[in-house]
């Protein structure tokens, strides 16, 4: 089993637990039907179910794609040759090692919530300027003086382009009286 | 007359031709940079317009898609590095021009192939757009219903190497799309009591979170190894010699695009690809091309612009989008409070007459922007990663928080940005996952209220030749594709 398929598979049958997820606990929780519905159709859950049959199936379709590509049914297992090839296509040189791509991937997501759960606090400028600062060091930019003055005058720009021109009004948390 | 009048009214304002001009700069410089693509410099570039008139805004965004389908050959021919999947065939001949010096020459006709084109398509977007949103004025909730059904056949068409997953990714596009109060009896969906949700989810948001976000996050997981260089021009341009011996293939590439863009799903890259090899297969030196044949250039570039005007023809006659981009320009005429589709060409039709004046100037304003600052552009492809990515997340933030003036948006944002990322790295299609979010409560909606005025009748659906008319160009058309896709799989297997 190569690694791409045995992905699909996986993917495949992700997708149908998803589905079934959805049609047993999503949508009993997640739709309210009222009694009055007289025609099953025009039901509130009548679409939302729909979608989620076809989700299934498609899933159902993407898992026997990946057994038969497995070769686990239908025969049609790749060649030796073949799984080469299909590794190679799939350029993974320039990647981190799957825990160091994991980790840097949980940092950018913590990034992204601190600007997040900052913004009410202390305003999206001074969100932005420190995140812009580290995110740079972090791809590997080591030229602080182009880091620093496009971290500090790209967030101003903008908050006087959305403030004054577009007139949306930027939060400035605790420097509200400033802005 | 009165209408035409009304529409120079609207377009001729300072701000407007100041505005196309700095979308197809815009779009030529995204265009341009491997790894940005064209939807998600038109979805970073959405959230600015909100201030602007409606036809301002629309011809911002449509400059960017124009100027974004020209740049993408920028970097196919210098780097060969295409900045859009549709300028993947322009690398065939052009790379092997730069390589010969001929850099120059590659990019001129390139920008010529694509004006010309670009032109053509617009043309044809002018004259037949009109005609057929004369006829869609005939379409109730069912014929409406049928044609958003076949509209969402285009699916296959962007769903990349596998169509269960481009069907998958569309199921989450319309399970999202149901998010808030139902229409017909005012009830919950998925809101779990969160009263942000009441409303659904915002369109900017989801966009800029499927589009953008996930190849940041994607970046952070590879080192920094970028070190592109872009090489030298060369002095020497394209000929009027050049032109006219390119000609017959640029009227040939131009007209396929125009036809197959015409067509909701097919897009640029296949158009340029029949285009490229057709002018191949008339040639009398076939075999130049793939060696640096500038006719090959001419070609798959007309073929790859010629579709940009008449992607717009379903899109403004009768509201559906043809492919992703203009599934993200519906989206931002309905942020301006504008329905595209038949009912728009009786309420607002100098719109649409300022809407393609605006087009038509784009097409000159890319003939100049090409012609005069392709150095510079064609330098911006060196913008380091490093620098580029943490400024595009900051334009990300503020364009989602400017939507409603609401942190949430943000929230939705990162949340449609780890989804999105999970997609990319389970090879799931995010397109199909747009248009099925913005084509699904156009769809559920017609399809209630056709059932609505039958008292639940399904016969409602085949009650006329326009809806089997559509039921079976759906039928042909997924036909086609899977056919077409099957074909493809197997000629993949034969290479290998």
């Amino acid at each position: 089993m190569t690694a791409k398929t045995s992905h699909e598979l996986y993917t495949g049958i992700g997708v149908v637990l998803l589905s079934i997820l959805g049609y047993f606990v999503a949508i009993p929780a997640g739709i309210v039907v009222p009694e009055s519905v007289d025609i099953r159709a025009l039901s509130p859950d009548f679409w939302p179910v729909i979608v989620v049959f076809v989700l299934g199936l498609s899933g159902v379709g993407l898992t026997v794609q990946g057994l038969a590509e497995t070769g686990l049914i239908g025969g049609r297992k790749r060649s030796k040759d073949g799984d080469q090839i299909d590794r190679r296509s799939e350029d993974t040189s320039d990647e981190y090692t799957f825990g160091k791509a994991a980790l840097r991937v949980v940092v950018f997501m913590v990034i992204l919530f601190a600007i997040y759960f900052a913004i009410p606090f202390i305003g999206m400028v001074a969100a932005t300027i420190p995140a812009i600062m580290f995110l740079s060091w972090y791809a590997g930019e080591k030229r602080w003086k182009i880091i620093i003055p496009l971290a500090v005058v790209l967030p101003l720009i903008l908050y006087f382009f959305f403030v004054y021109v577009a007139n949306v009004p930027i939060p400035n948390g605790i420097f509200e009286s400033i802005g | 007359m009165e209408n035409i009048f009304e529409a120079f009214t609207i377009f001729l304002s300072v701000q407007n031709f100041v505005v196309v001009l700095a979308g197809v700069i815009i779009g030529t410089i995204i265009g341009a940079i491997p790894g940005m693509t064209t939807p998600m410099g038109v979805a970073l570039a959405l959230p600015f317009t909100f201030s602007m008139e409606p036809v301002t805004g629309i011809l911002l965004l449509l400059g960017v898609y124009k100027g974004g389908l020209y740049g993408g050959s920028i970097t196919a021919i210098l780097l060969k590095a295409p900045g859009t999947p549709a300028a993947s065939c322009t690398v065939i001949d052009g790379f092997p021009m730069a390589q010969k010096g001929e850099a120059r020459r590659a990019l001129d006709m390139a920008l010529y192939a694509s004006c010309f084109a670009d032109f053509v398509s617009n043309l044809s977007l002018i004259l037949f757009t009109g005609f057929l949103a004369s006829f869609a004025l005939r379409f109730g909730p069912a014929e409406f219903f049928t044609l958003i059904f076949f509209s969402l056949s285009i699916i296959a068409g962007v769903s990349g190497d596998k169509l269960s997953k481009g069907i998958i990714s569309a199921c989450f596009g319309l399970i999202l799309a149901t998010v808030g109060l139902d229409i017909i009896y005012g009830t919950e969906r998925f809101i779990f009591g969160e009263p942000e949700l009441m409303a659904g989810l915002n369109f900017i948001p989801v966009l800029i979170g499927l589009f953008a976000l996930p190849e940041i996050i994607d970046h952070y997981t590879r080192k920094n190894t970028q070190q592109v260089s872009v090489g030298a021009l060369g002095s020497m341009g394209a000929t009027l010699r050049d032109f006219k011996r390119c000609f017959k293939s640029i009227v040939r590439g131009s007209l396929i695009g125009v036809v197959l863009g015409a067509i909701p799903g097919i897009g640029g890259a296949p158009s340029a690809f029949l285009s490229y090899s057709e002018a191949r297969r008339t040639s009398k030196n076939p075999d130049a091309f793939g060696k640096g044949e500038i006719e090959g250039v001419a070609a798959a570039e007309a073929g790859n612009n010629g579709v940009a005007g008449s992607t717009m023809i379903p899109l403004l006659a009768l509201g559906v989008p043809g492919d992703v981009i203009t599934a993200v320009i519906l989206g931002a005429f309905m942020i301006h409070g504008l329905k595209p589709g038949p009912v728009m060409f009786i309420e607002n039709l100098p719109i649409i007459y300022g809407i393609f004046m605006g087009i038509m100037l784009s097409s000159a304003y890319l003939f100049i922007v090409g012609k005069f600052s392709i150095r510079a552009i064609s330098r911006i492809a060196d913008l380091p990663n490093s620098l580029l990515y943490p400024v595009v997340l900051v334009l990300c933030v503020f364009g989602c928080y400017a939507v409603n003036n609401n942190v949430f948006d943000i929230l939705v944002m990162v949340s449609m940005g780890i989804l999105g990322f999970a997609m990319l790295r389970l090879k799931i299609p995010a397109a199909p996952f747009l248009i099925a979010y913005i084509l699904g409560p156009l769809l559920e909606d017609s399809f209630r209220q056709a059932l609505l005025l039958s008292d639940g009748s399904y016969a409602i659906f085949f009650k006329n030749g326009i809806c089997w008319t559509f039921w079976v160009l759906t039928l042909l058309s997924t036909i086609f594709m899977v056919r077409s896709r099957m074909k493809e799989n197997k000629n993949n297997g034969k290479t290998k």
